[in-house]
């Protein structure tokens, strides 16, 4: 299909959507907010049904149903609450909140995803995986930190190695995934160089992760959006709880500013590695500086029935320093400013504000070497949003959304006594735009459709040169551009579709399309990613990055609706991908940054499976994915196909949670995975006396497969009316798995003459345990 | 070697947190594939008579013994742009030397090496020489130790483009770390580097103390000479994760490995007080 007749079928199905709101008879409609009963949050992703019609309540808990004049019964129903059934008499437009109480708590600490209700298979979404944090709060971590984005990990076609930077969906990069913070980027989402992620659990209500078939409403990215809202906080009661870890202490403070009106929270986090290592007497470790914090915060106000307004943020820093010689921090702040109007029972609309900001700072002090290399990354962002709840057949949603970036690649600032020159690598400013405008049709009992499109423009503003490199990288004209002048602008076209088929009341296929773009690209050298790794947005020689995905899945609730099943595989193709030359200089004092790249393109597919269980004294799943991902980039590997780094061909998670009784809650979870593909020598030979690896492919060899048992157990302890609390124990790796971290090669000690390969494992046999307390 | 520092300490990243955490390394045996040999070519020419010398070898496989592996029958030869030419001879299998062939500062010289029917080139202008002013210890509080490390002084002419290599000699030993700077951050300055040498004993490395003999040789490389050490450094060294391992970037024609410098070459010896 080209552009004009993409236009011209969504302008029809839009026609026709008014066509039929306007002919219809007298309809009228039920809307409100779902809440918790106990907490006042609102709740996300609510089912509410009326006879066979249903819809779902959006990110600020909002629902609109729209039924003939006459009664009916209302029920709502939502993970952890109790079903809640209410008679309405519709002869006018109906306001109606519902608040649900919450399922008896002793018994809801354990049976962790309960729900009265069969997993609904009959909406469009492919490939997503949602998870609340009390869901997997029981699911053992390293060092007893709590961490959903890792639990996300143990999901089929989402992968990540401890010890590297982020995560990969589908063989995507890491920067290829959208991590939003109450809508705000993050663009590093670790603490630790991996080992934990920025979000503190107790501060975090849910995440949504897009595999595939996004919403029209996310773009940017090529690979998944990860859509993490933050608690609103709670607006009954004054809340503290907090938890002492092994290696980190926490906070969470919330409570109601007026009853039942508008709440706060604040919660924060800081971990103490390093006042481990001061115990240490080894002082190779103990003047070492290793620690990370995060601090979050969020108020919420009615302003009136119709009106809305939400503020939250999130600062969090790692410090990283080897004695006075070294030291790197890093950190992400994001804040959000969001406006909620009601307009009327159908029509929903949201203003956000949002401000991003991720930078790092290295300082050197040696001698007369002292500098400081201070890189950033900032974004001011606008959107608005409307949600059109036209009919019981029609949802429909469309926005606009401009984002400016400002990217500073690398000031170096030089201490007094130092021998380096202060300098600094030119800005670089762009504009990020974006329409779009998607509906969610249901034609009839067995067909649902999603279909959108989004218009994505990016707009790459000067002032300073712009460059056009040769087939070596070498320079062969610069352009001078002044501030705010218009270097090179991109438009795309992202078409949207997705599609579910109800086979019967448990049983449902799907099928989507989705094409993405993404501008800013991290441009990562190193094989295990760093928070120092570079990113740029696209130039006159950076193109936009595309990828199409096309993805199938069968979904089947088994055994009275105990069993989820589903199996879904996907194929995709990325185009524009960017990788670093050989022998590029990242940390080059150089403005042209193209100079140092390659382009390519790439393709994954897979096949994925997963059986939850839900209910019961035992619940978990088990996943599975058989997967390829592959690259082509000219100039790397005699431009031949080769697996991308992160290519994994199995990837098993086995979770297990089992509920003993009131007291005790076990939890186990065990993790088999094919190694990375990596570079291994073909051969080695001397130069200057010193042994040189001689390499011919790409990723031509595999790292030893990983694999891993994790243990956890959680004892309540002895709950009165105000207090709560209890201690969680978790073992990880439990059996001592040396999993390879990194294969080195070195001359042999004692025979110079042989070489030698060096496994280095980390994390074997972690114990921990933490204490977690809630007072109301 | 201001860059240099921030690379090594970013490629000690990931190994900082090993030392902090129940890191465990091990010895394993890894099954390679064996590849075909390809043509290594090292060809040195410096501003002192005697130093000219080009090694011919080529690639062994990973677990035959890194002896080099010399390749008989080369011809080899140097020529400037003034059209003199210097044949060089072969004293030994695959080693070849011209006594008389002194390099001058901003002459290109063109190496042209014929073996197995192939040919290969290289040319390189000789930078002018930067005079090393001094060599001396300096200490360095380190991962909890005062480490004794080797600075060098010299001042870096004006104008970007100048890059230096180090080596190193502790009591006659060859510390095999590449030692290399550019004054990409530095241009103009009055350099004290400190070559960051940390001690490692897994591979046989000794620290520096007091009566050690140290003898320092310092070059100053042209910019696809550094290129190949850098890139060297980053990819070829069997340990670095700062990079994808790849193979160094040669100044050499026709696919060989290796690199070809003209340099002025300078060296000081003295005893770490």
């Amino acid at each position: 299909m080209n552009r004009t007749s993409i236009f011209k079928c969504l302008l029809f199905c839009f026609l026709s959507i008014l066509y039929q709101t306007a002919s219809a008879q007298a309809k009228f409609s039920v809307s409100g907010t779902v809440k918790s009963g106990e907490t006042g949050e609102t709740i996300i992703g609510a089912t509410i049904k009326v006879n066979d019609k249903y819809t779902s309540s959006n990110e600020y808990g909002f629902y609109s149903i729209t039924l003939e004049k006459g009664d009916y019964v209302l029920e709502v129903s939502y993970v952890g609450y109790e079903l809640f059934v209410k008679n309405i008499q519709l002869t006018a437009n109906l306001s109606l909140d519902i608040s649900l109480p919450k399922k008896d708590s002793e018994l809801e600490n354990v049976v962790i995803t309960a729900s009265n209700r069969p997993r609904n298979v009959s909406n469009t979404q492919v490939g997503v995986e949602k998870l609340s944090t009390s869901a997997v709060k029981n699911i053992p971590v390293l060092m007893g930190e709590r961490d959903i984005l890792k639990v996300v990990t143990l999901l089929p076609g989402v992968k990540s190695d401890n010890g590297t930077n982020g995560f990969n969906v589908r063989g995507g990069a890491a920067d290829q995934n959208l991590i939003l913070l109450d809508e705000a980027p993050v663009y590093n989402a670790s603490h630790l160089l991996g080992f934990f992620s920025t979000f503190n659990s107790d501060a975090i209500k849910d995440l949504t992760l897009y595999k595939t078939g996004m919403p029209a409403q996310f773009g940017g990215r090529l690979s998944s959006v990860m859509d993490i809202k933050m608690n609103d906080g709670n607006t009954k009661d004054y809340v503290i709880s907090g938890g002492l870890g092994l290696i980190s202490s926490k906070i969470n403070v919330e409570g109601p500013i007026q009853k039942d009106e508008s709440s706060f929270l604040v919660s924060a986090r800081r971990t103490y590695v390093d006042m481990f290592l001061k115990l240490s007497s080894d002082s190779a470790i103990n003047r070492n500086k290793l620690y990370f914090y995060d601090l979050n915060a969020k108020m919420n106000f009615s302003l009136g029935k119709k009106d809305k307004l939400f503020v939250s943020g999130y600062f969090g820093r790692d410090d990283l320093g080897v004695d006075k010689t070294f030291g790197l921090n890093w950190g992400n702040a994001t804040a959000t400013l969001r406006w909620n109007h009601i307009y009327n029972s159908k029509l929903f609309s949201n203003t956000s504000l949002i401000f991003s900001n991720y930078d790092y700072n290295i300082g050197i002090t040696s001698g007369t070497t002292d500098f400081d290399i201070f890189s950033q990354i900032q974004d001011w962002n606008v959107k608005h949003e409307m949600q059109w709840f036209a009919n019981n057949k029609n949802n429909v949603r469309f926005g606009i959304n401009a984002i400016h970036h400002t990217m500073t690649p690398g000031d170096v600032t030089a201490g007094e006594s130092s021998s380096i020159n202060n300098s600094s690598l030119q800005k670089r400013y762009s504009l990020e735009n974006a329409a779009y405008i998607s509906n969610t049709w249901k034609t009839n009992n067995w067909l649902n459709i999603t279909y959108g499109l989004r218009l994505s423009n990016f707009t790459v503003l000067g002032g300073g040169d712009f460059f056009e490199v040769d087939g070596d990288g070498e320079i062969t004209k610069t352009t001078t551009y002044k501030k705010g002048e218009k270097v090179v602008s991109y438009n795309n076209l992202e078409p949207r579709v997705a599609a579910s088929f109800k086979l019967d009341n448990q049983t449902s296929i799907k099928t989507s399309y989705v094409r993405n773009t993404q501008n800013l690209h991290l441009i990562s050298n190193s094989t295990t990613g760093s928070p120092t790794d570079k990113w740029v947005a696209s130039t006159n020689i950076i193109k936009p990055e595309i990828s199409d995905q096309v993805s199938i899945g069968y979904y089947k609730n088994l055994f009275n609706n105990n069993y989820e099943l589903t199996v879904e595989s996907y194929y995709k193709t990325m185009q524009n991908q960017i990788d670093y030359r050989d022998g590029a200089n990242i940390y080059a004092n150089t403005n042209a940054i193209e100079s140092q790249l390659l382009y390519g393109k790439g393709r994954a597919y897979g096949l994925e499976f997963l059986m939850k269980k839900n209910t019961g004294k035992l619940t978990g799943w088990l996943s599975y994915t058989l997967s390829k991902t592959e690259k082509k980039i000219d100039g790397i590997n005699d431009n031949k196909w080769y697996d991308a780094k992160f290519d994994r061909t199995h990837d098993v998670a086995i979770v297990a949670m089992y509920e003993l009784n009131k007291k005790w809650s076990f939890s186990a979870n065990w993790i088999y995975q094919t190694g990375n593909a990596v570079t291994f020598p073909a051969g080695k030979y001397q130069i200057d006396g010193k042994t040189v690896y001689y390499y011919t492919e790409r990723n031509g060899y595999r790292m030893p497969a990983n694999h891993r048992l994790d243990l956890g157990a959680t004892m309540q302890l002895k709950k009165k009316k105000r207090w709560e609390s209890e201690l969680t124990f978790s073992i990880y790796n439990a059996y001592g798995r040396e999993n390879a971290y990194v294969i080195t090669f070195r001359d042999n000690k004692d025979d110079p003459s042989k070489t030698e390969a060096v496994r280095t494992a980390l994390f074997k046999f972690i114990p921990s345990v933490s204490y977690n307390f809630k007072f109301k | 070697m201001a860059l240099n520092i921030k690379n090594t300490f970013l490629k000690s990243l990931p190994l900082a947190l090993l030392v902090l955490t129940t890191a465990c390394q091990k010895v394993i045996d890894i099954d390679l594939k064996d590849t075909p040999k390809k043509m290594v070519i090292e060809a040195v020419v410096t501003d002192i008579a005697g130093q000219a010398k080009v090694l011919i070898t080529q690639t062994k496989n990973y677990n035959e013994s890194n002896t080099p592996d010399y390749l008989p029958g080369g011809k080899v030869s140097i020529s400037d742009n003034e059209g003199n030419t210097v044949v060089f001879s072969e004293t030994a299998t695959g080693r070849f030397e011209a006594p008389a062939l002194v390099g001058q500062a901003s002459k290109t010289y063109t190496l042209k090496v014929e073996i197995n029917n192939q040919t290969y080139t290289s040319s390189v202008k000789m930078p002018e020489k930067v005079v090393l002013d001094d060599a001396y210890i300096t200490e360095e509080f380190l991962f909890g130790e005062n480490r004794k490390m080797t600075t060098v002084d010299y001042q870096d002419p004006p104008g970007v483009g100048n890059f230096y290599r180090c080596v190193q000699f502790i009591n006659g030993k060859k510390d095999n770390t590449i030692y290399i700077n550019s004054d990409d951050y530095t241009d103009g300055r009055y350099m004290k580097d400190k070559l960051f040498y940390i001690a490692d004993e897994d591979k046989g490395q000794e620290v520096i103390k007091s009566g050690d003999e140290i003898k320092v040789e310092f070059m100053s490389l042209e910019k696809s000479v550094y290129k190949y050490w850098f890139s060297l450094d980053m990819g070829a060294t069997g340990e670095n994760q700062a990079a994808t391992p790849a193979n160094p970037v040669s100044n050499i024609t026709n696919g060989a490995l290796g690199y070809f410098s003209v340099h002025p070459y300078q060296s000081k010896t003295f005893i770490v007080p």
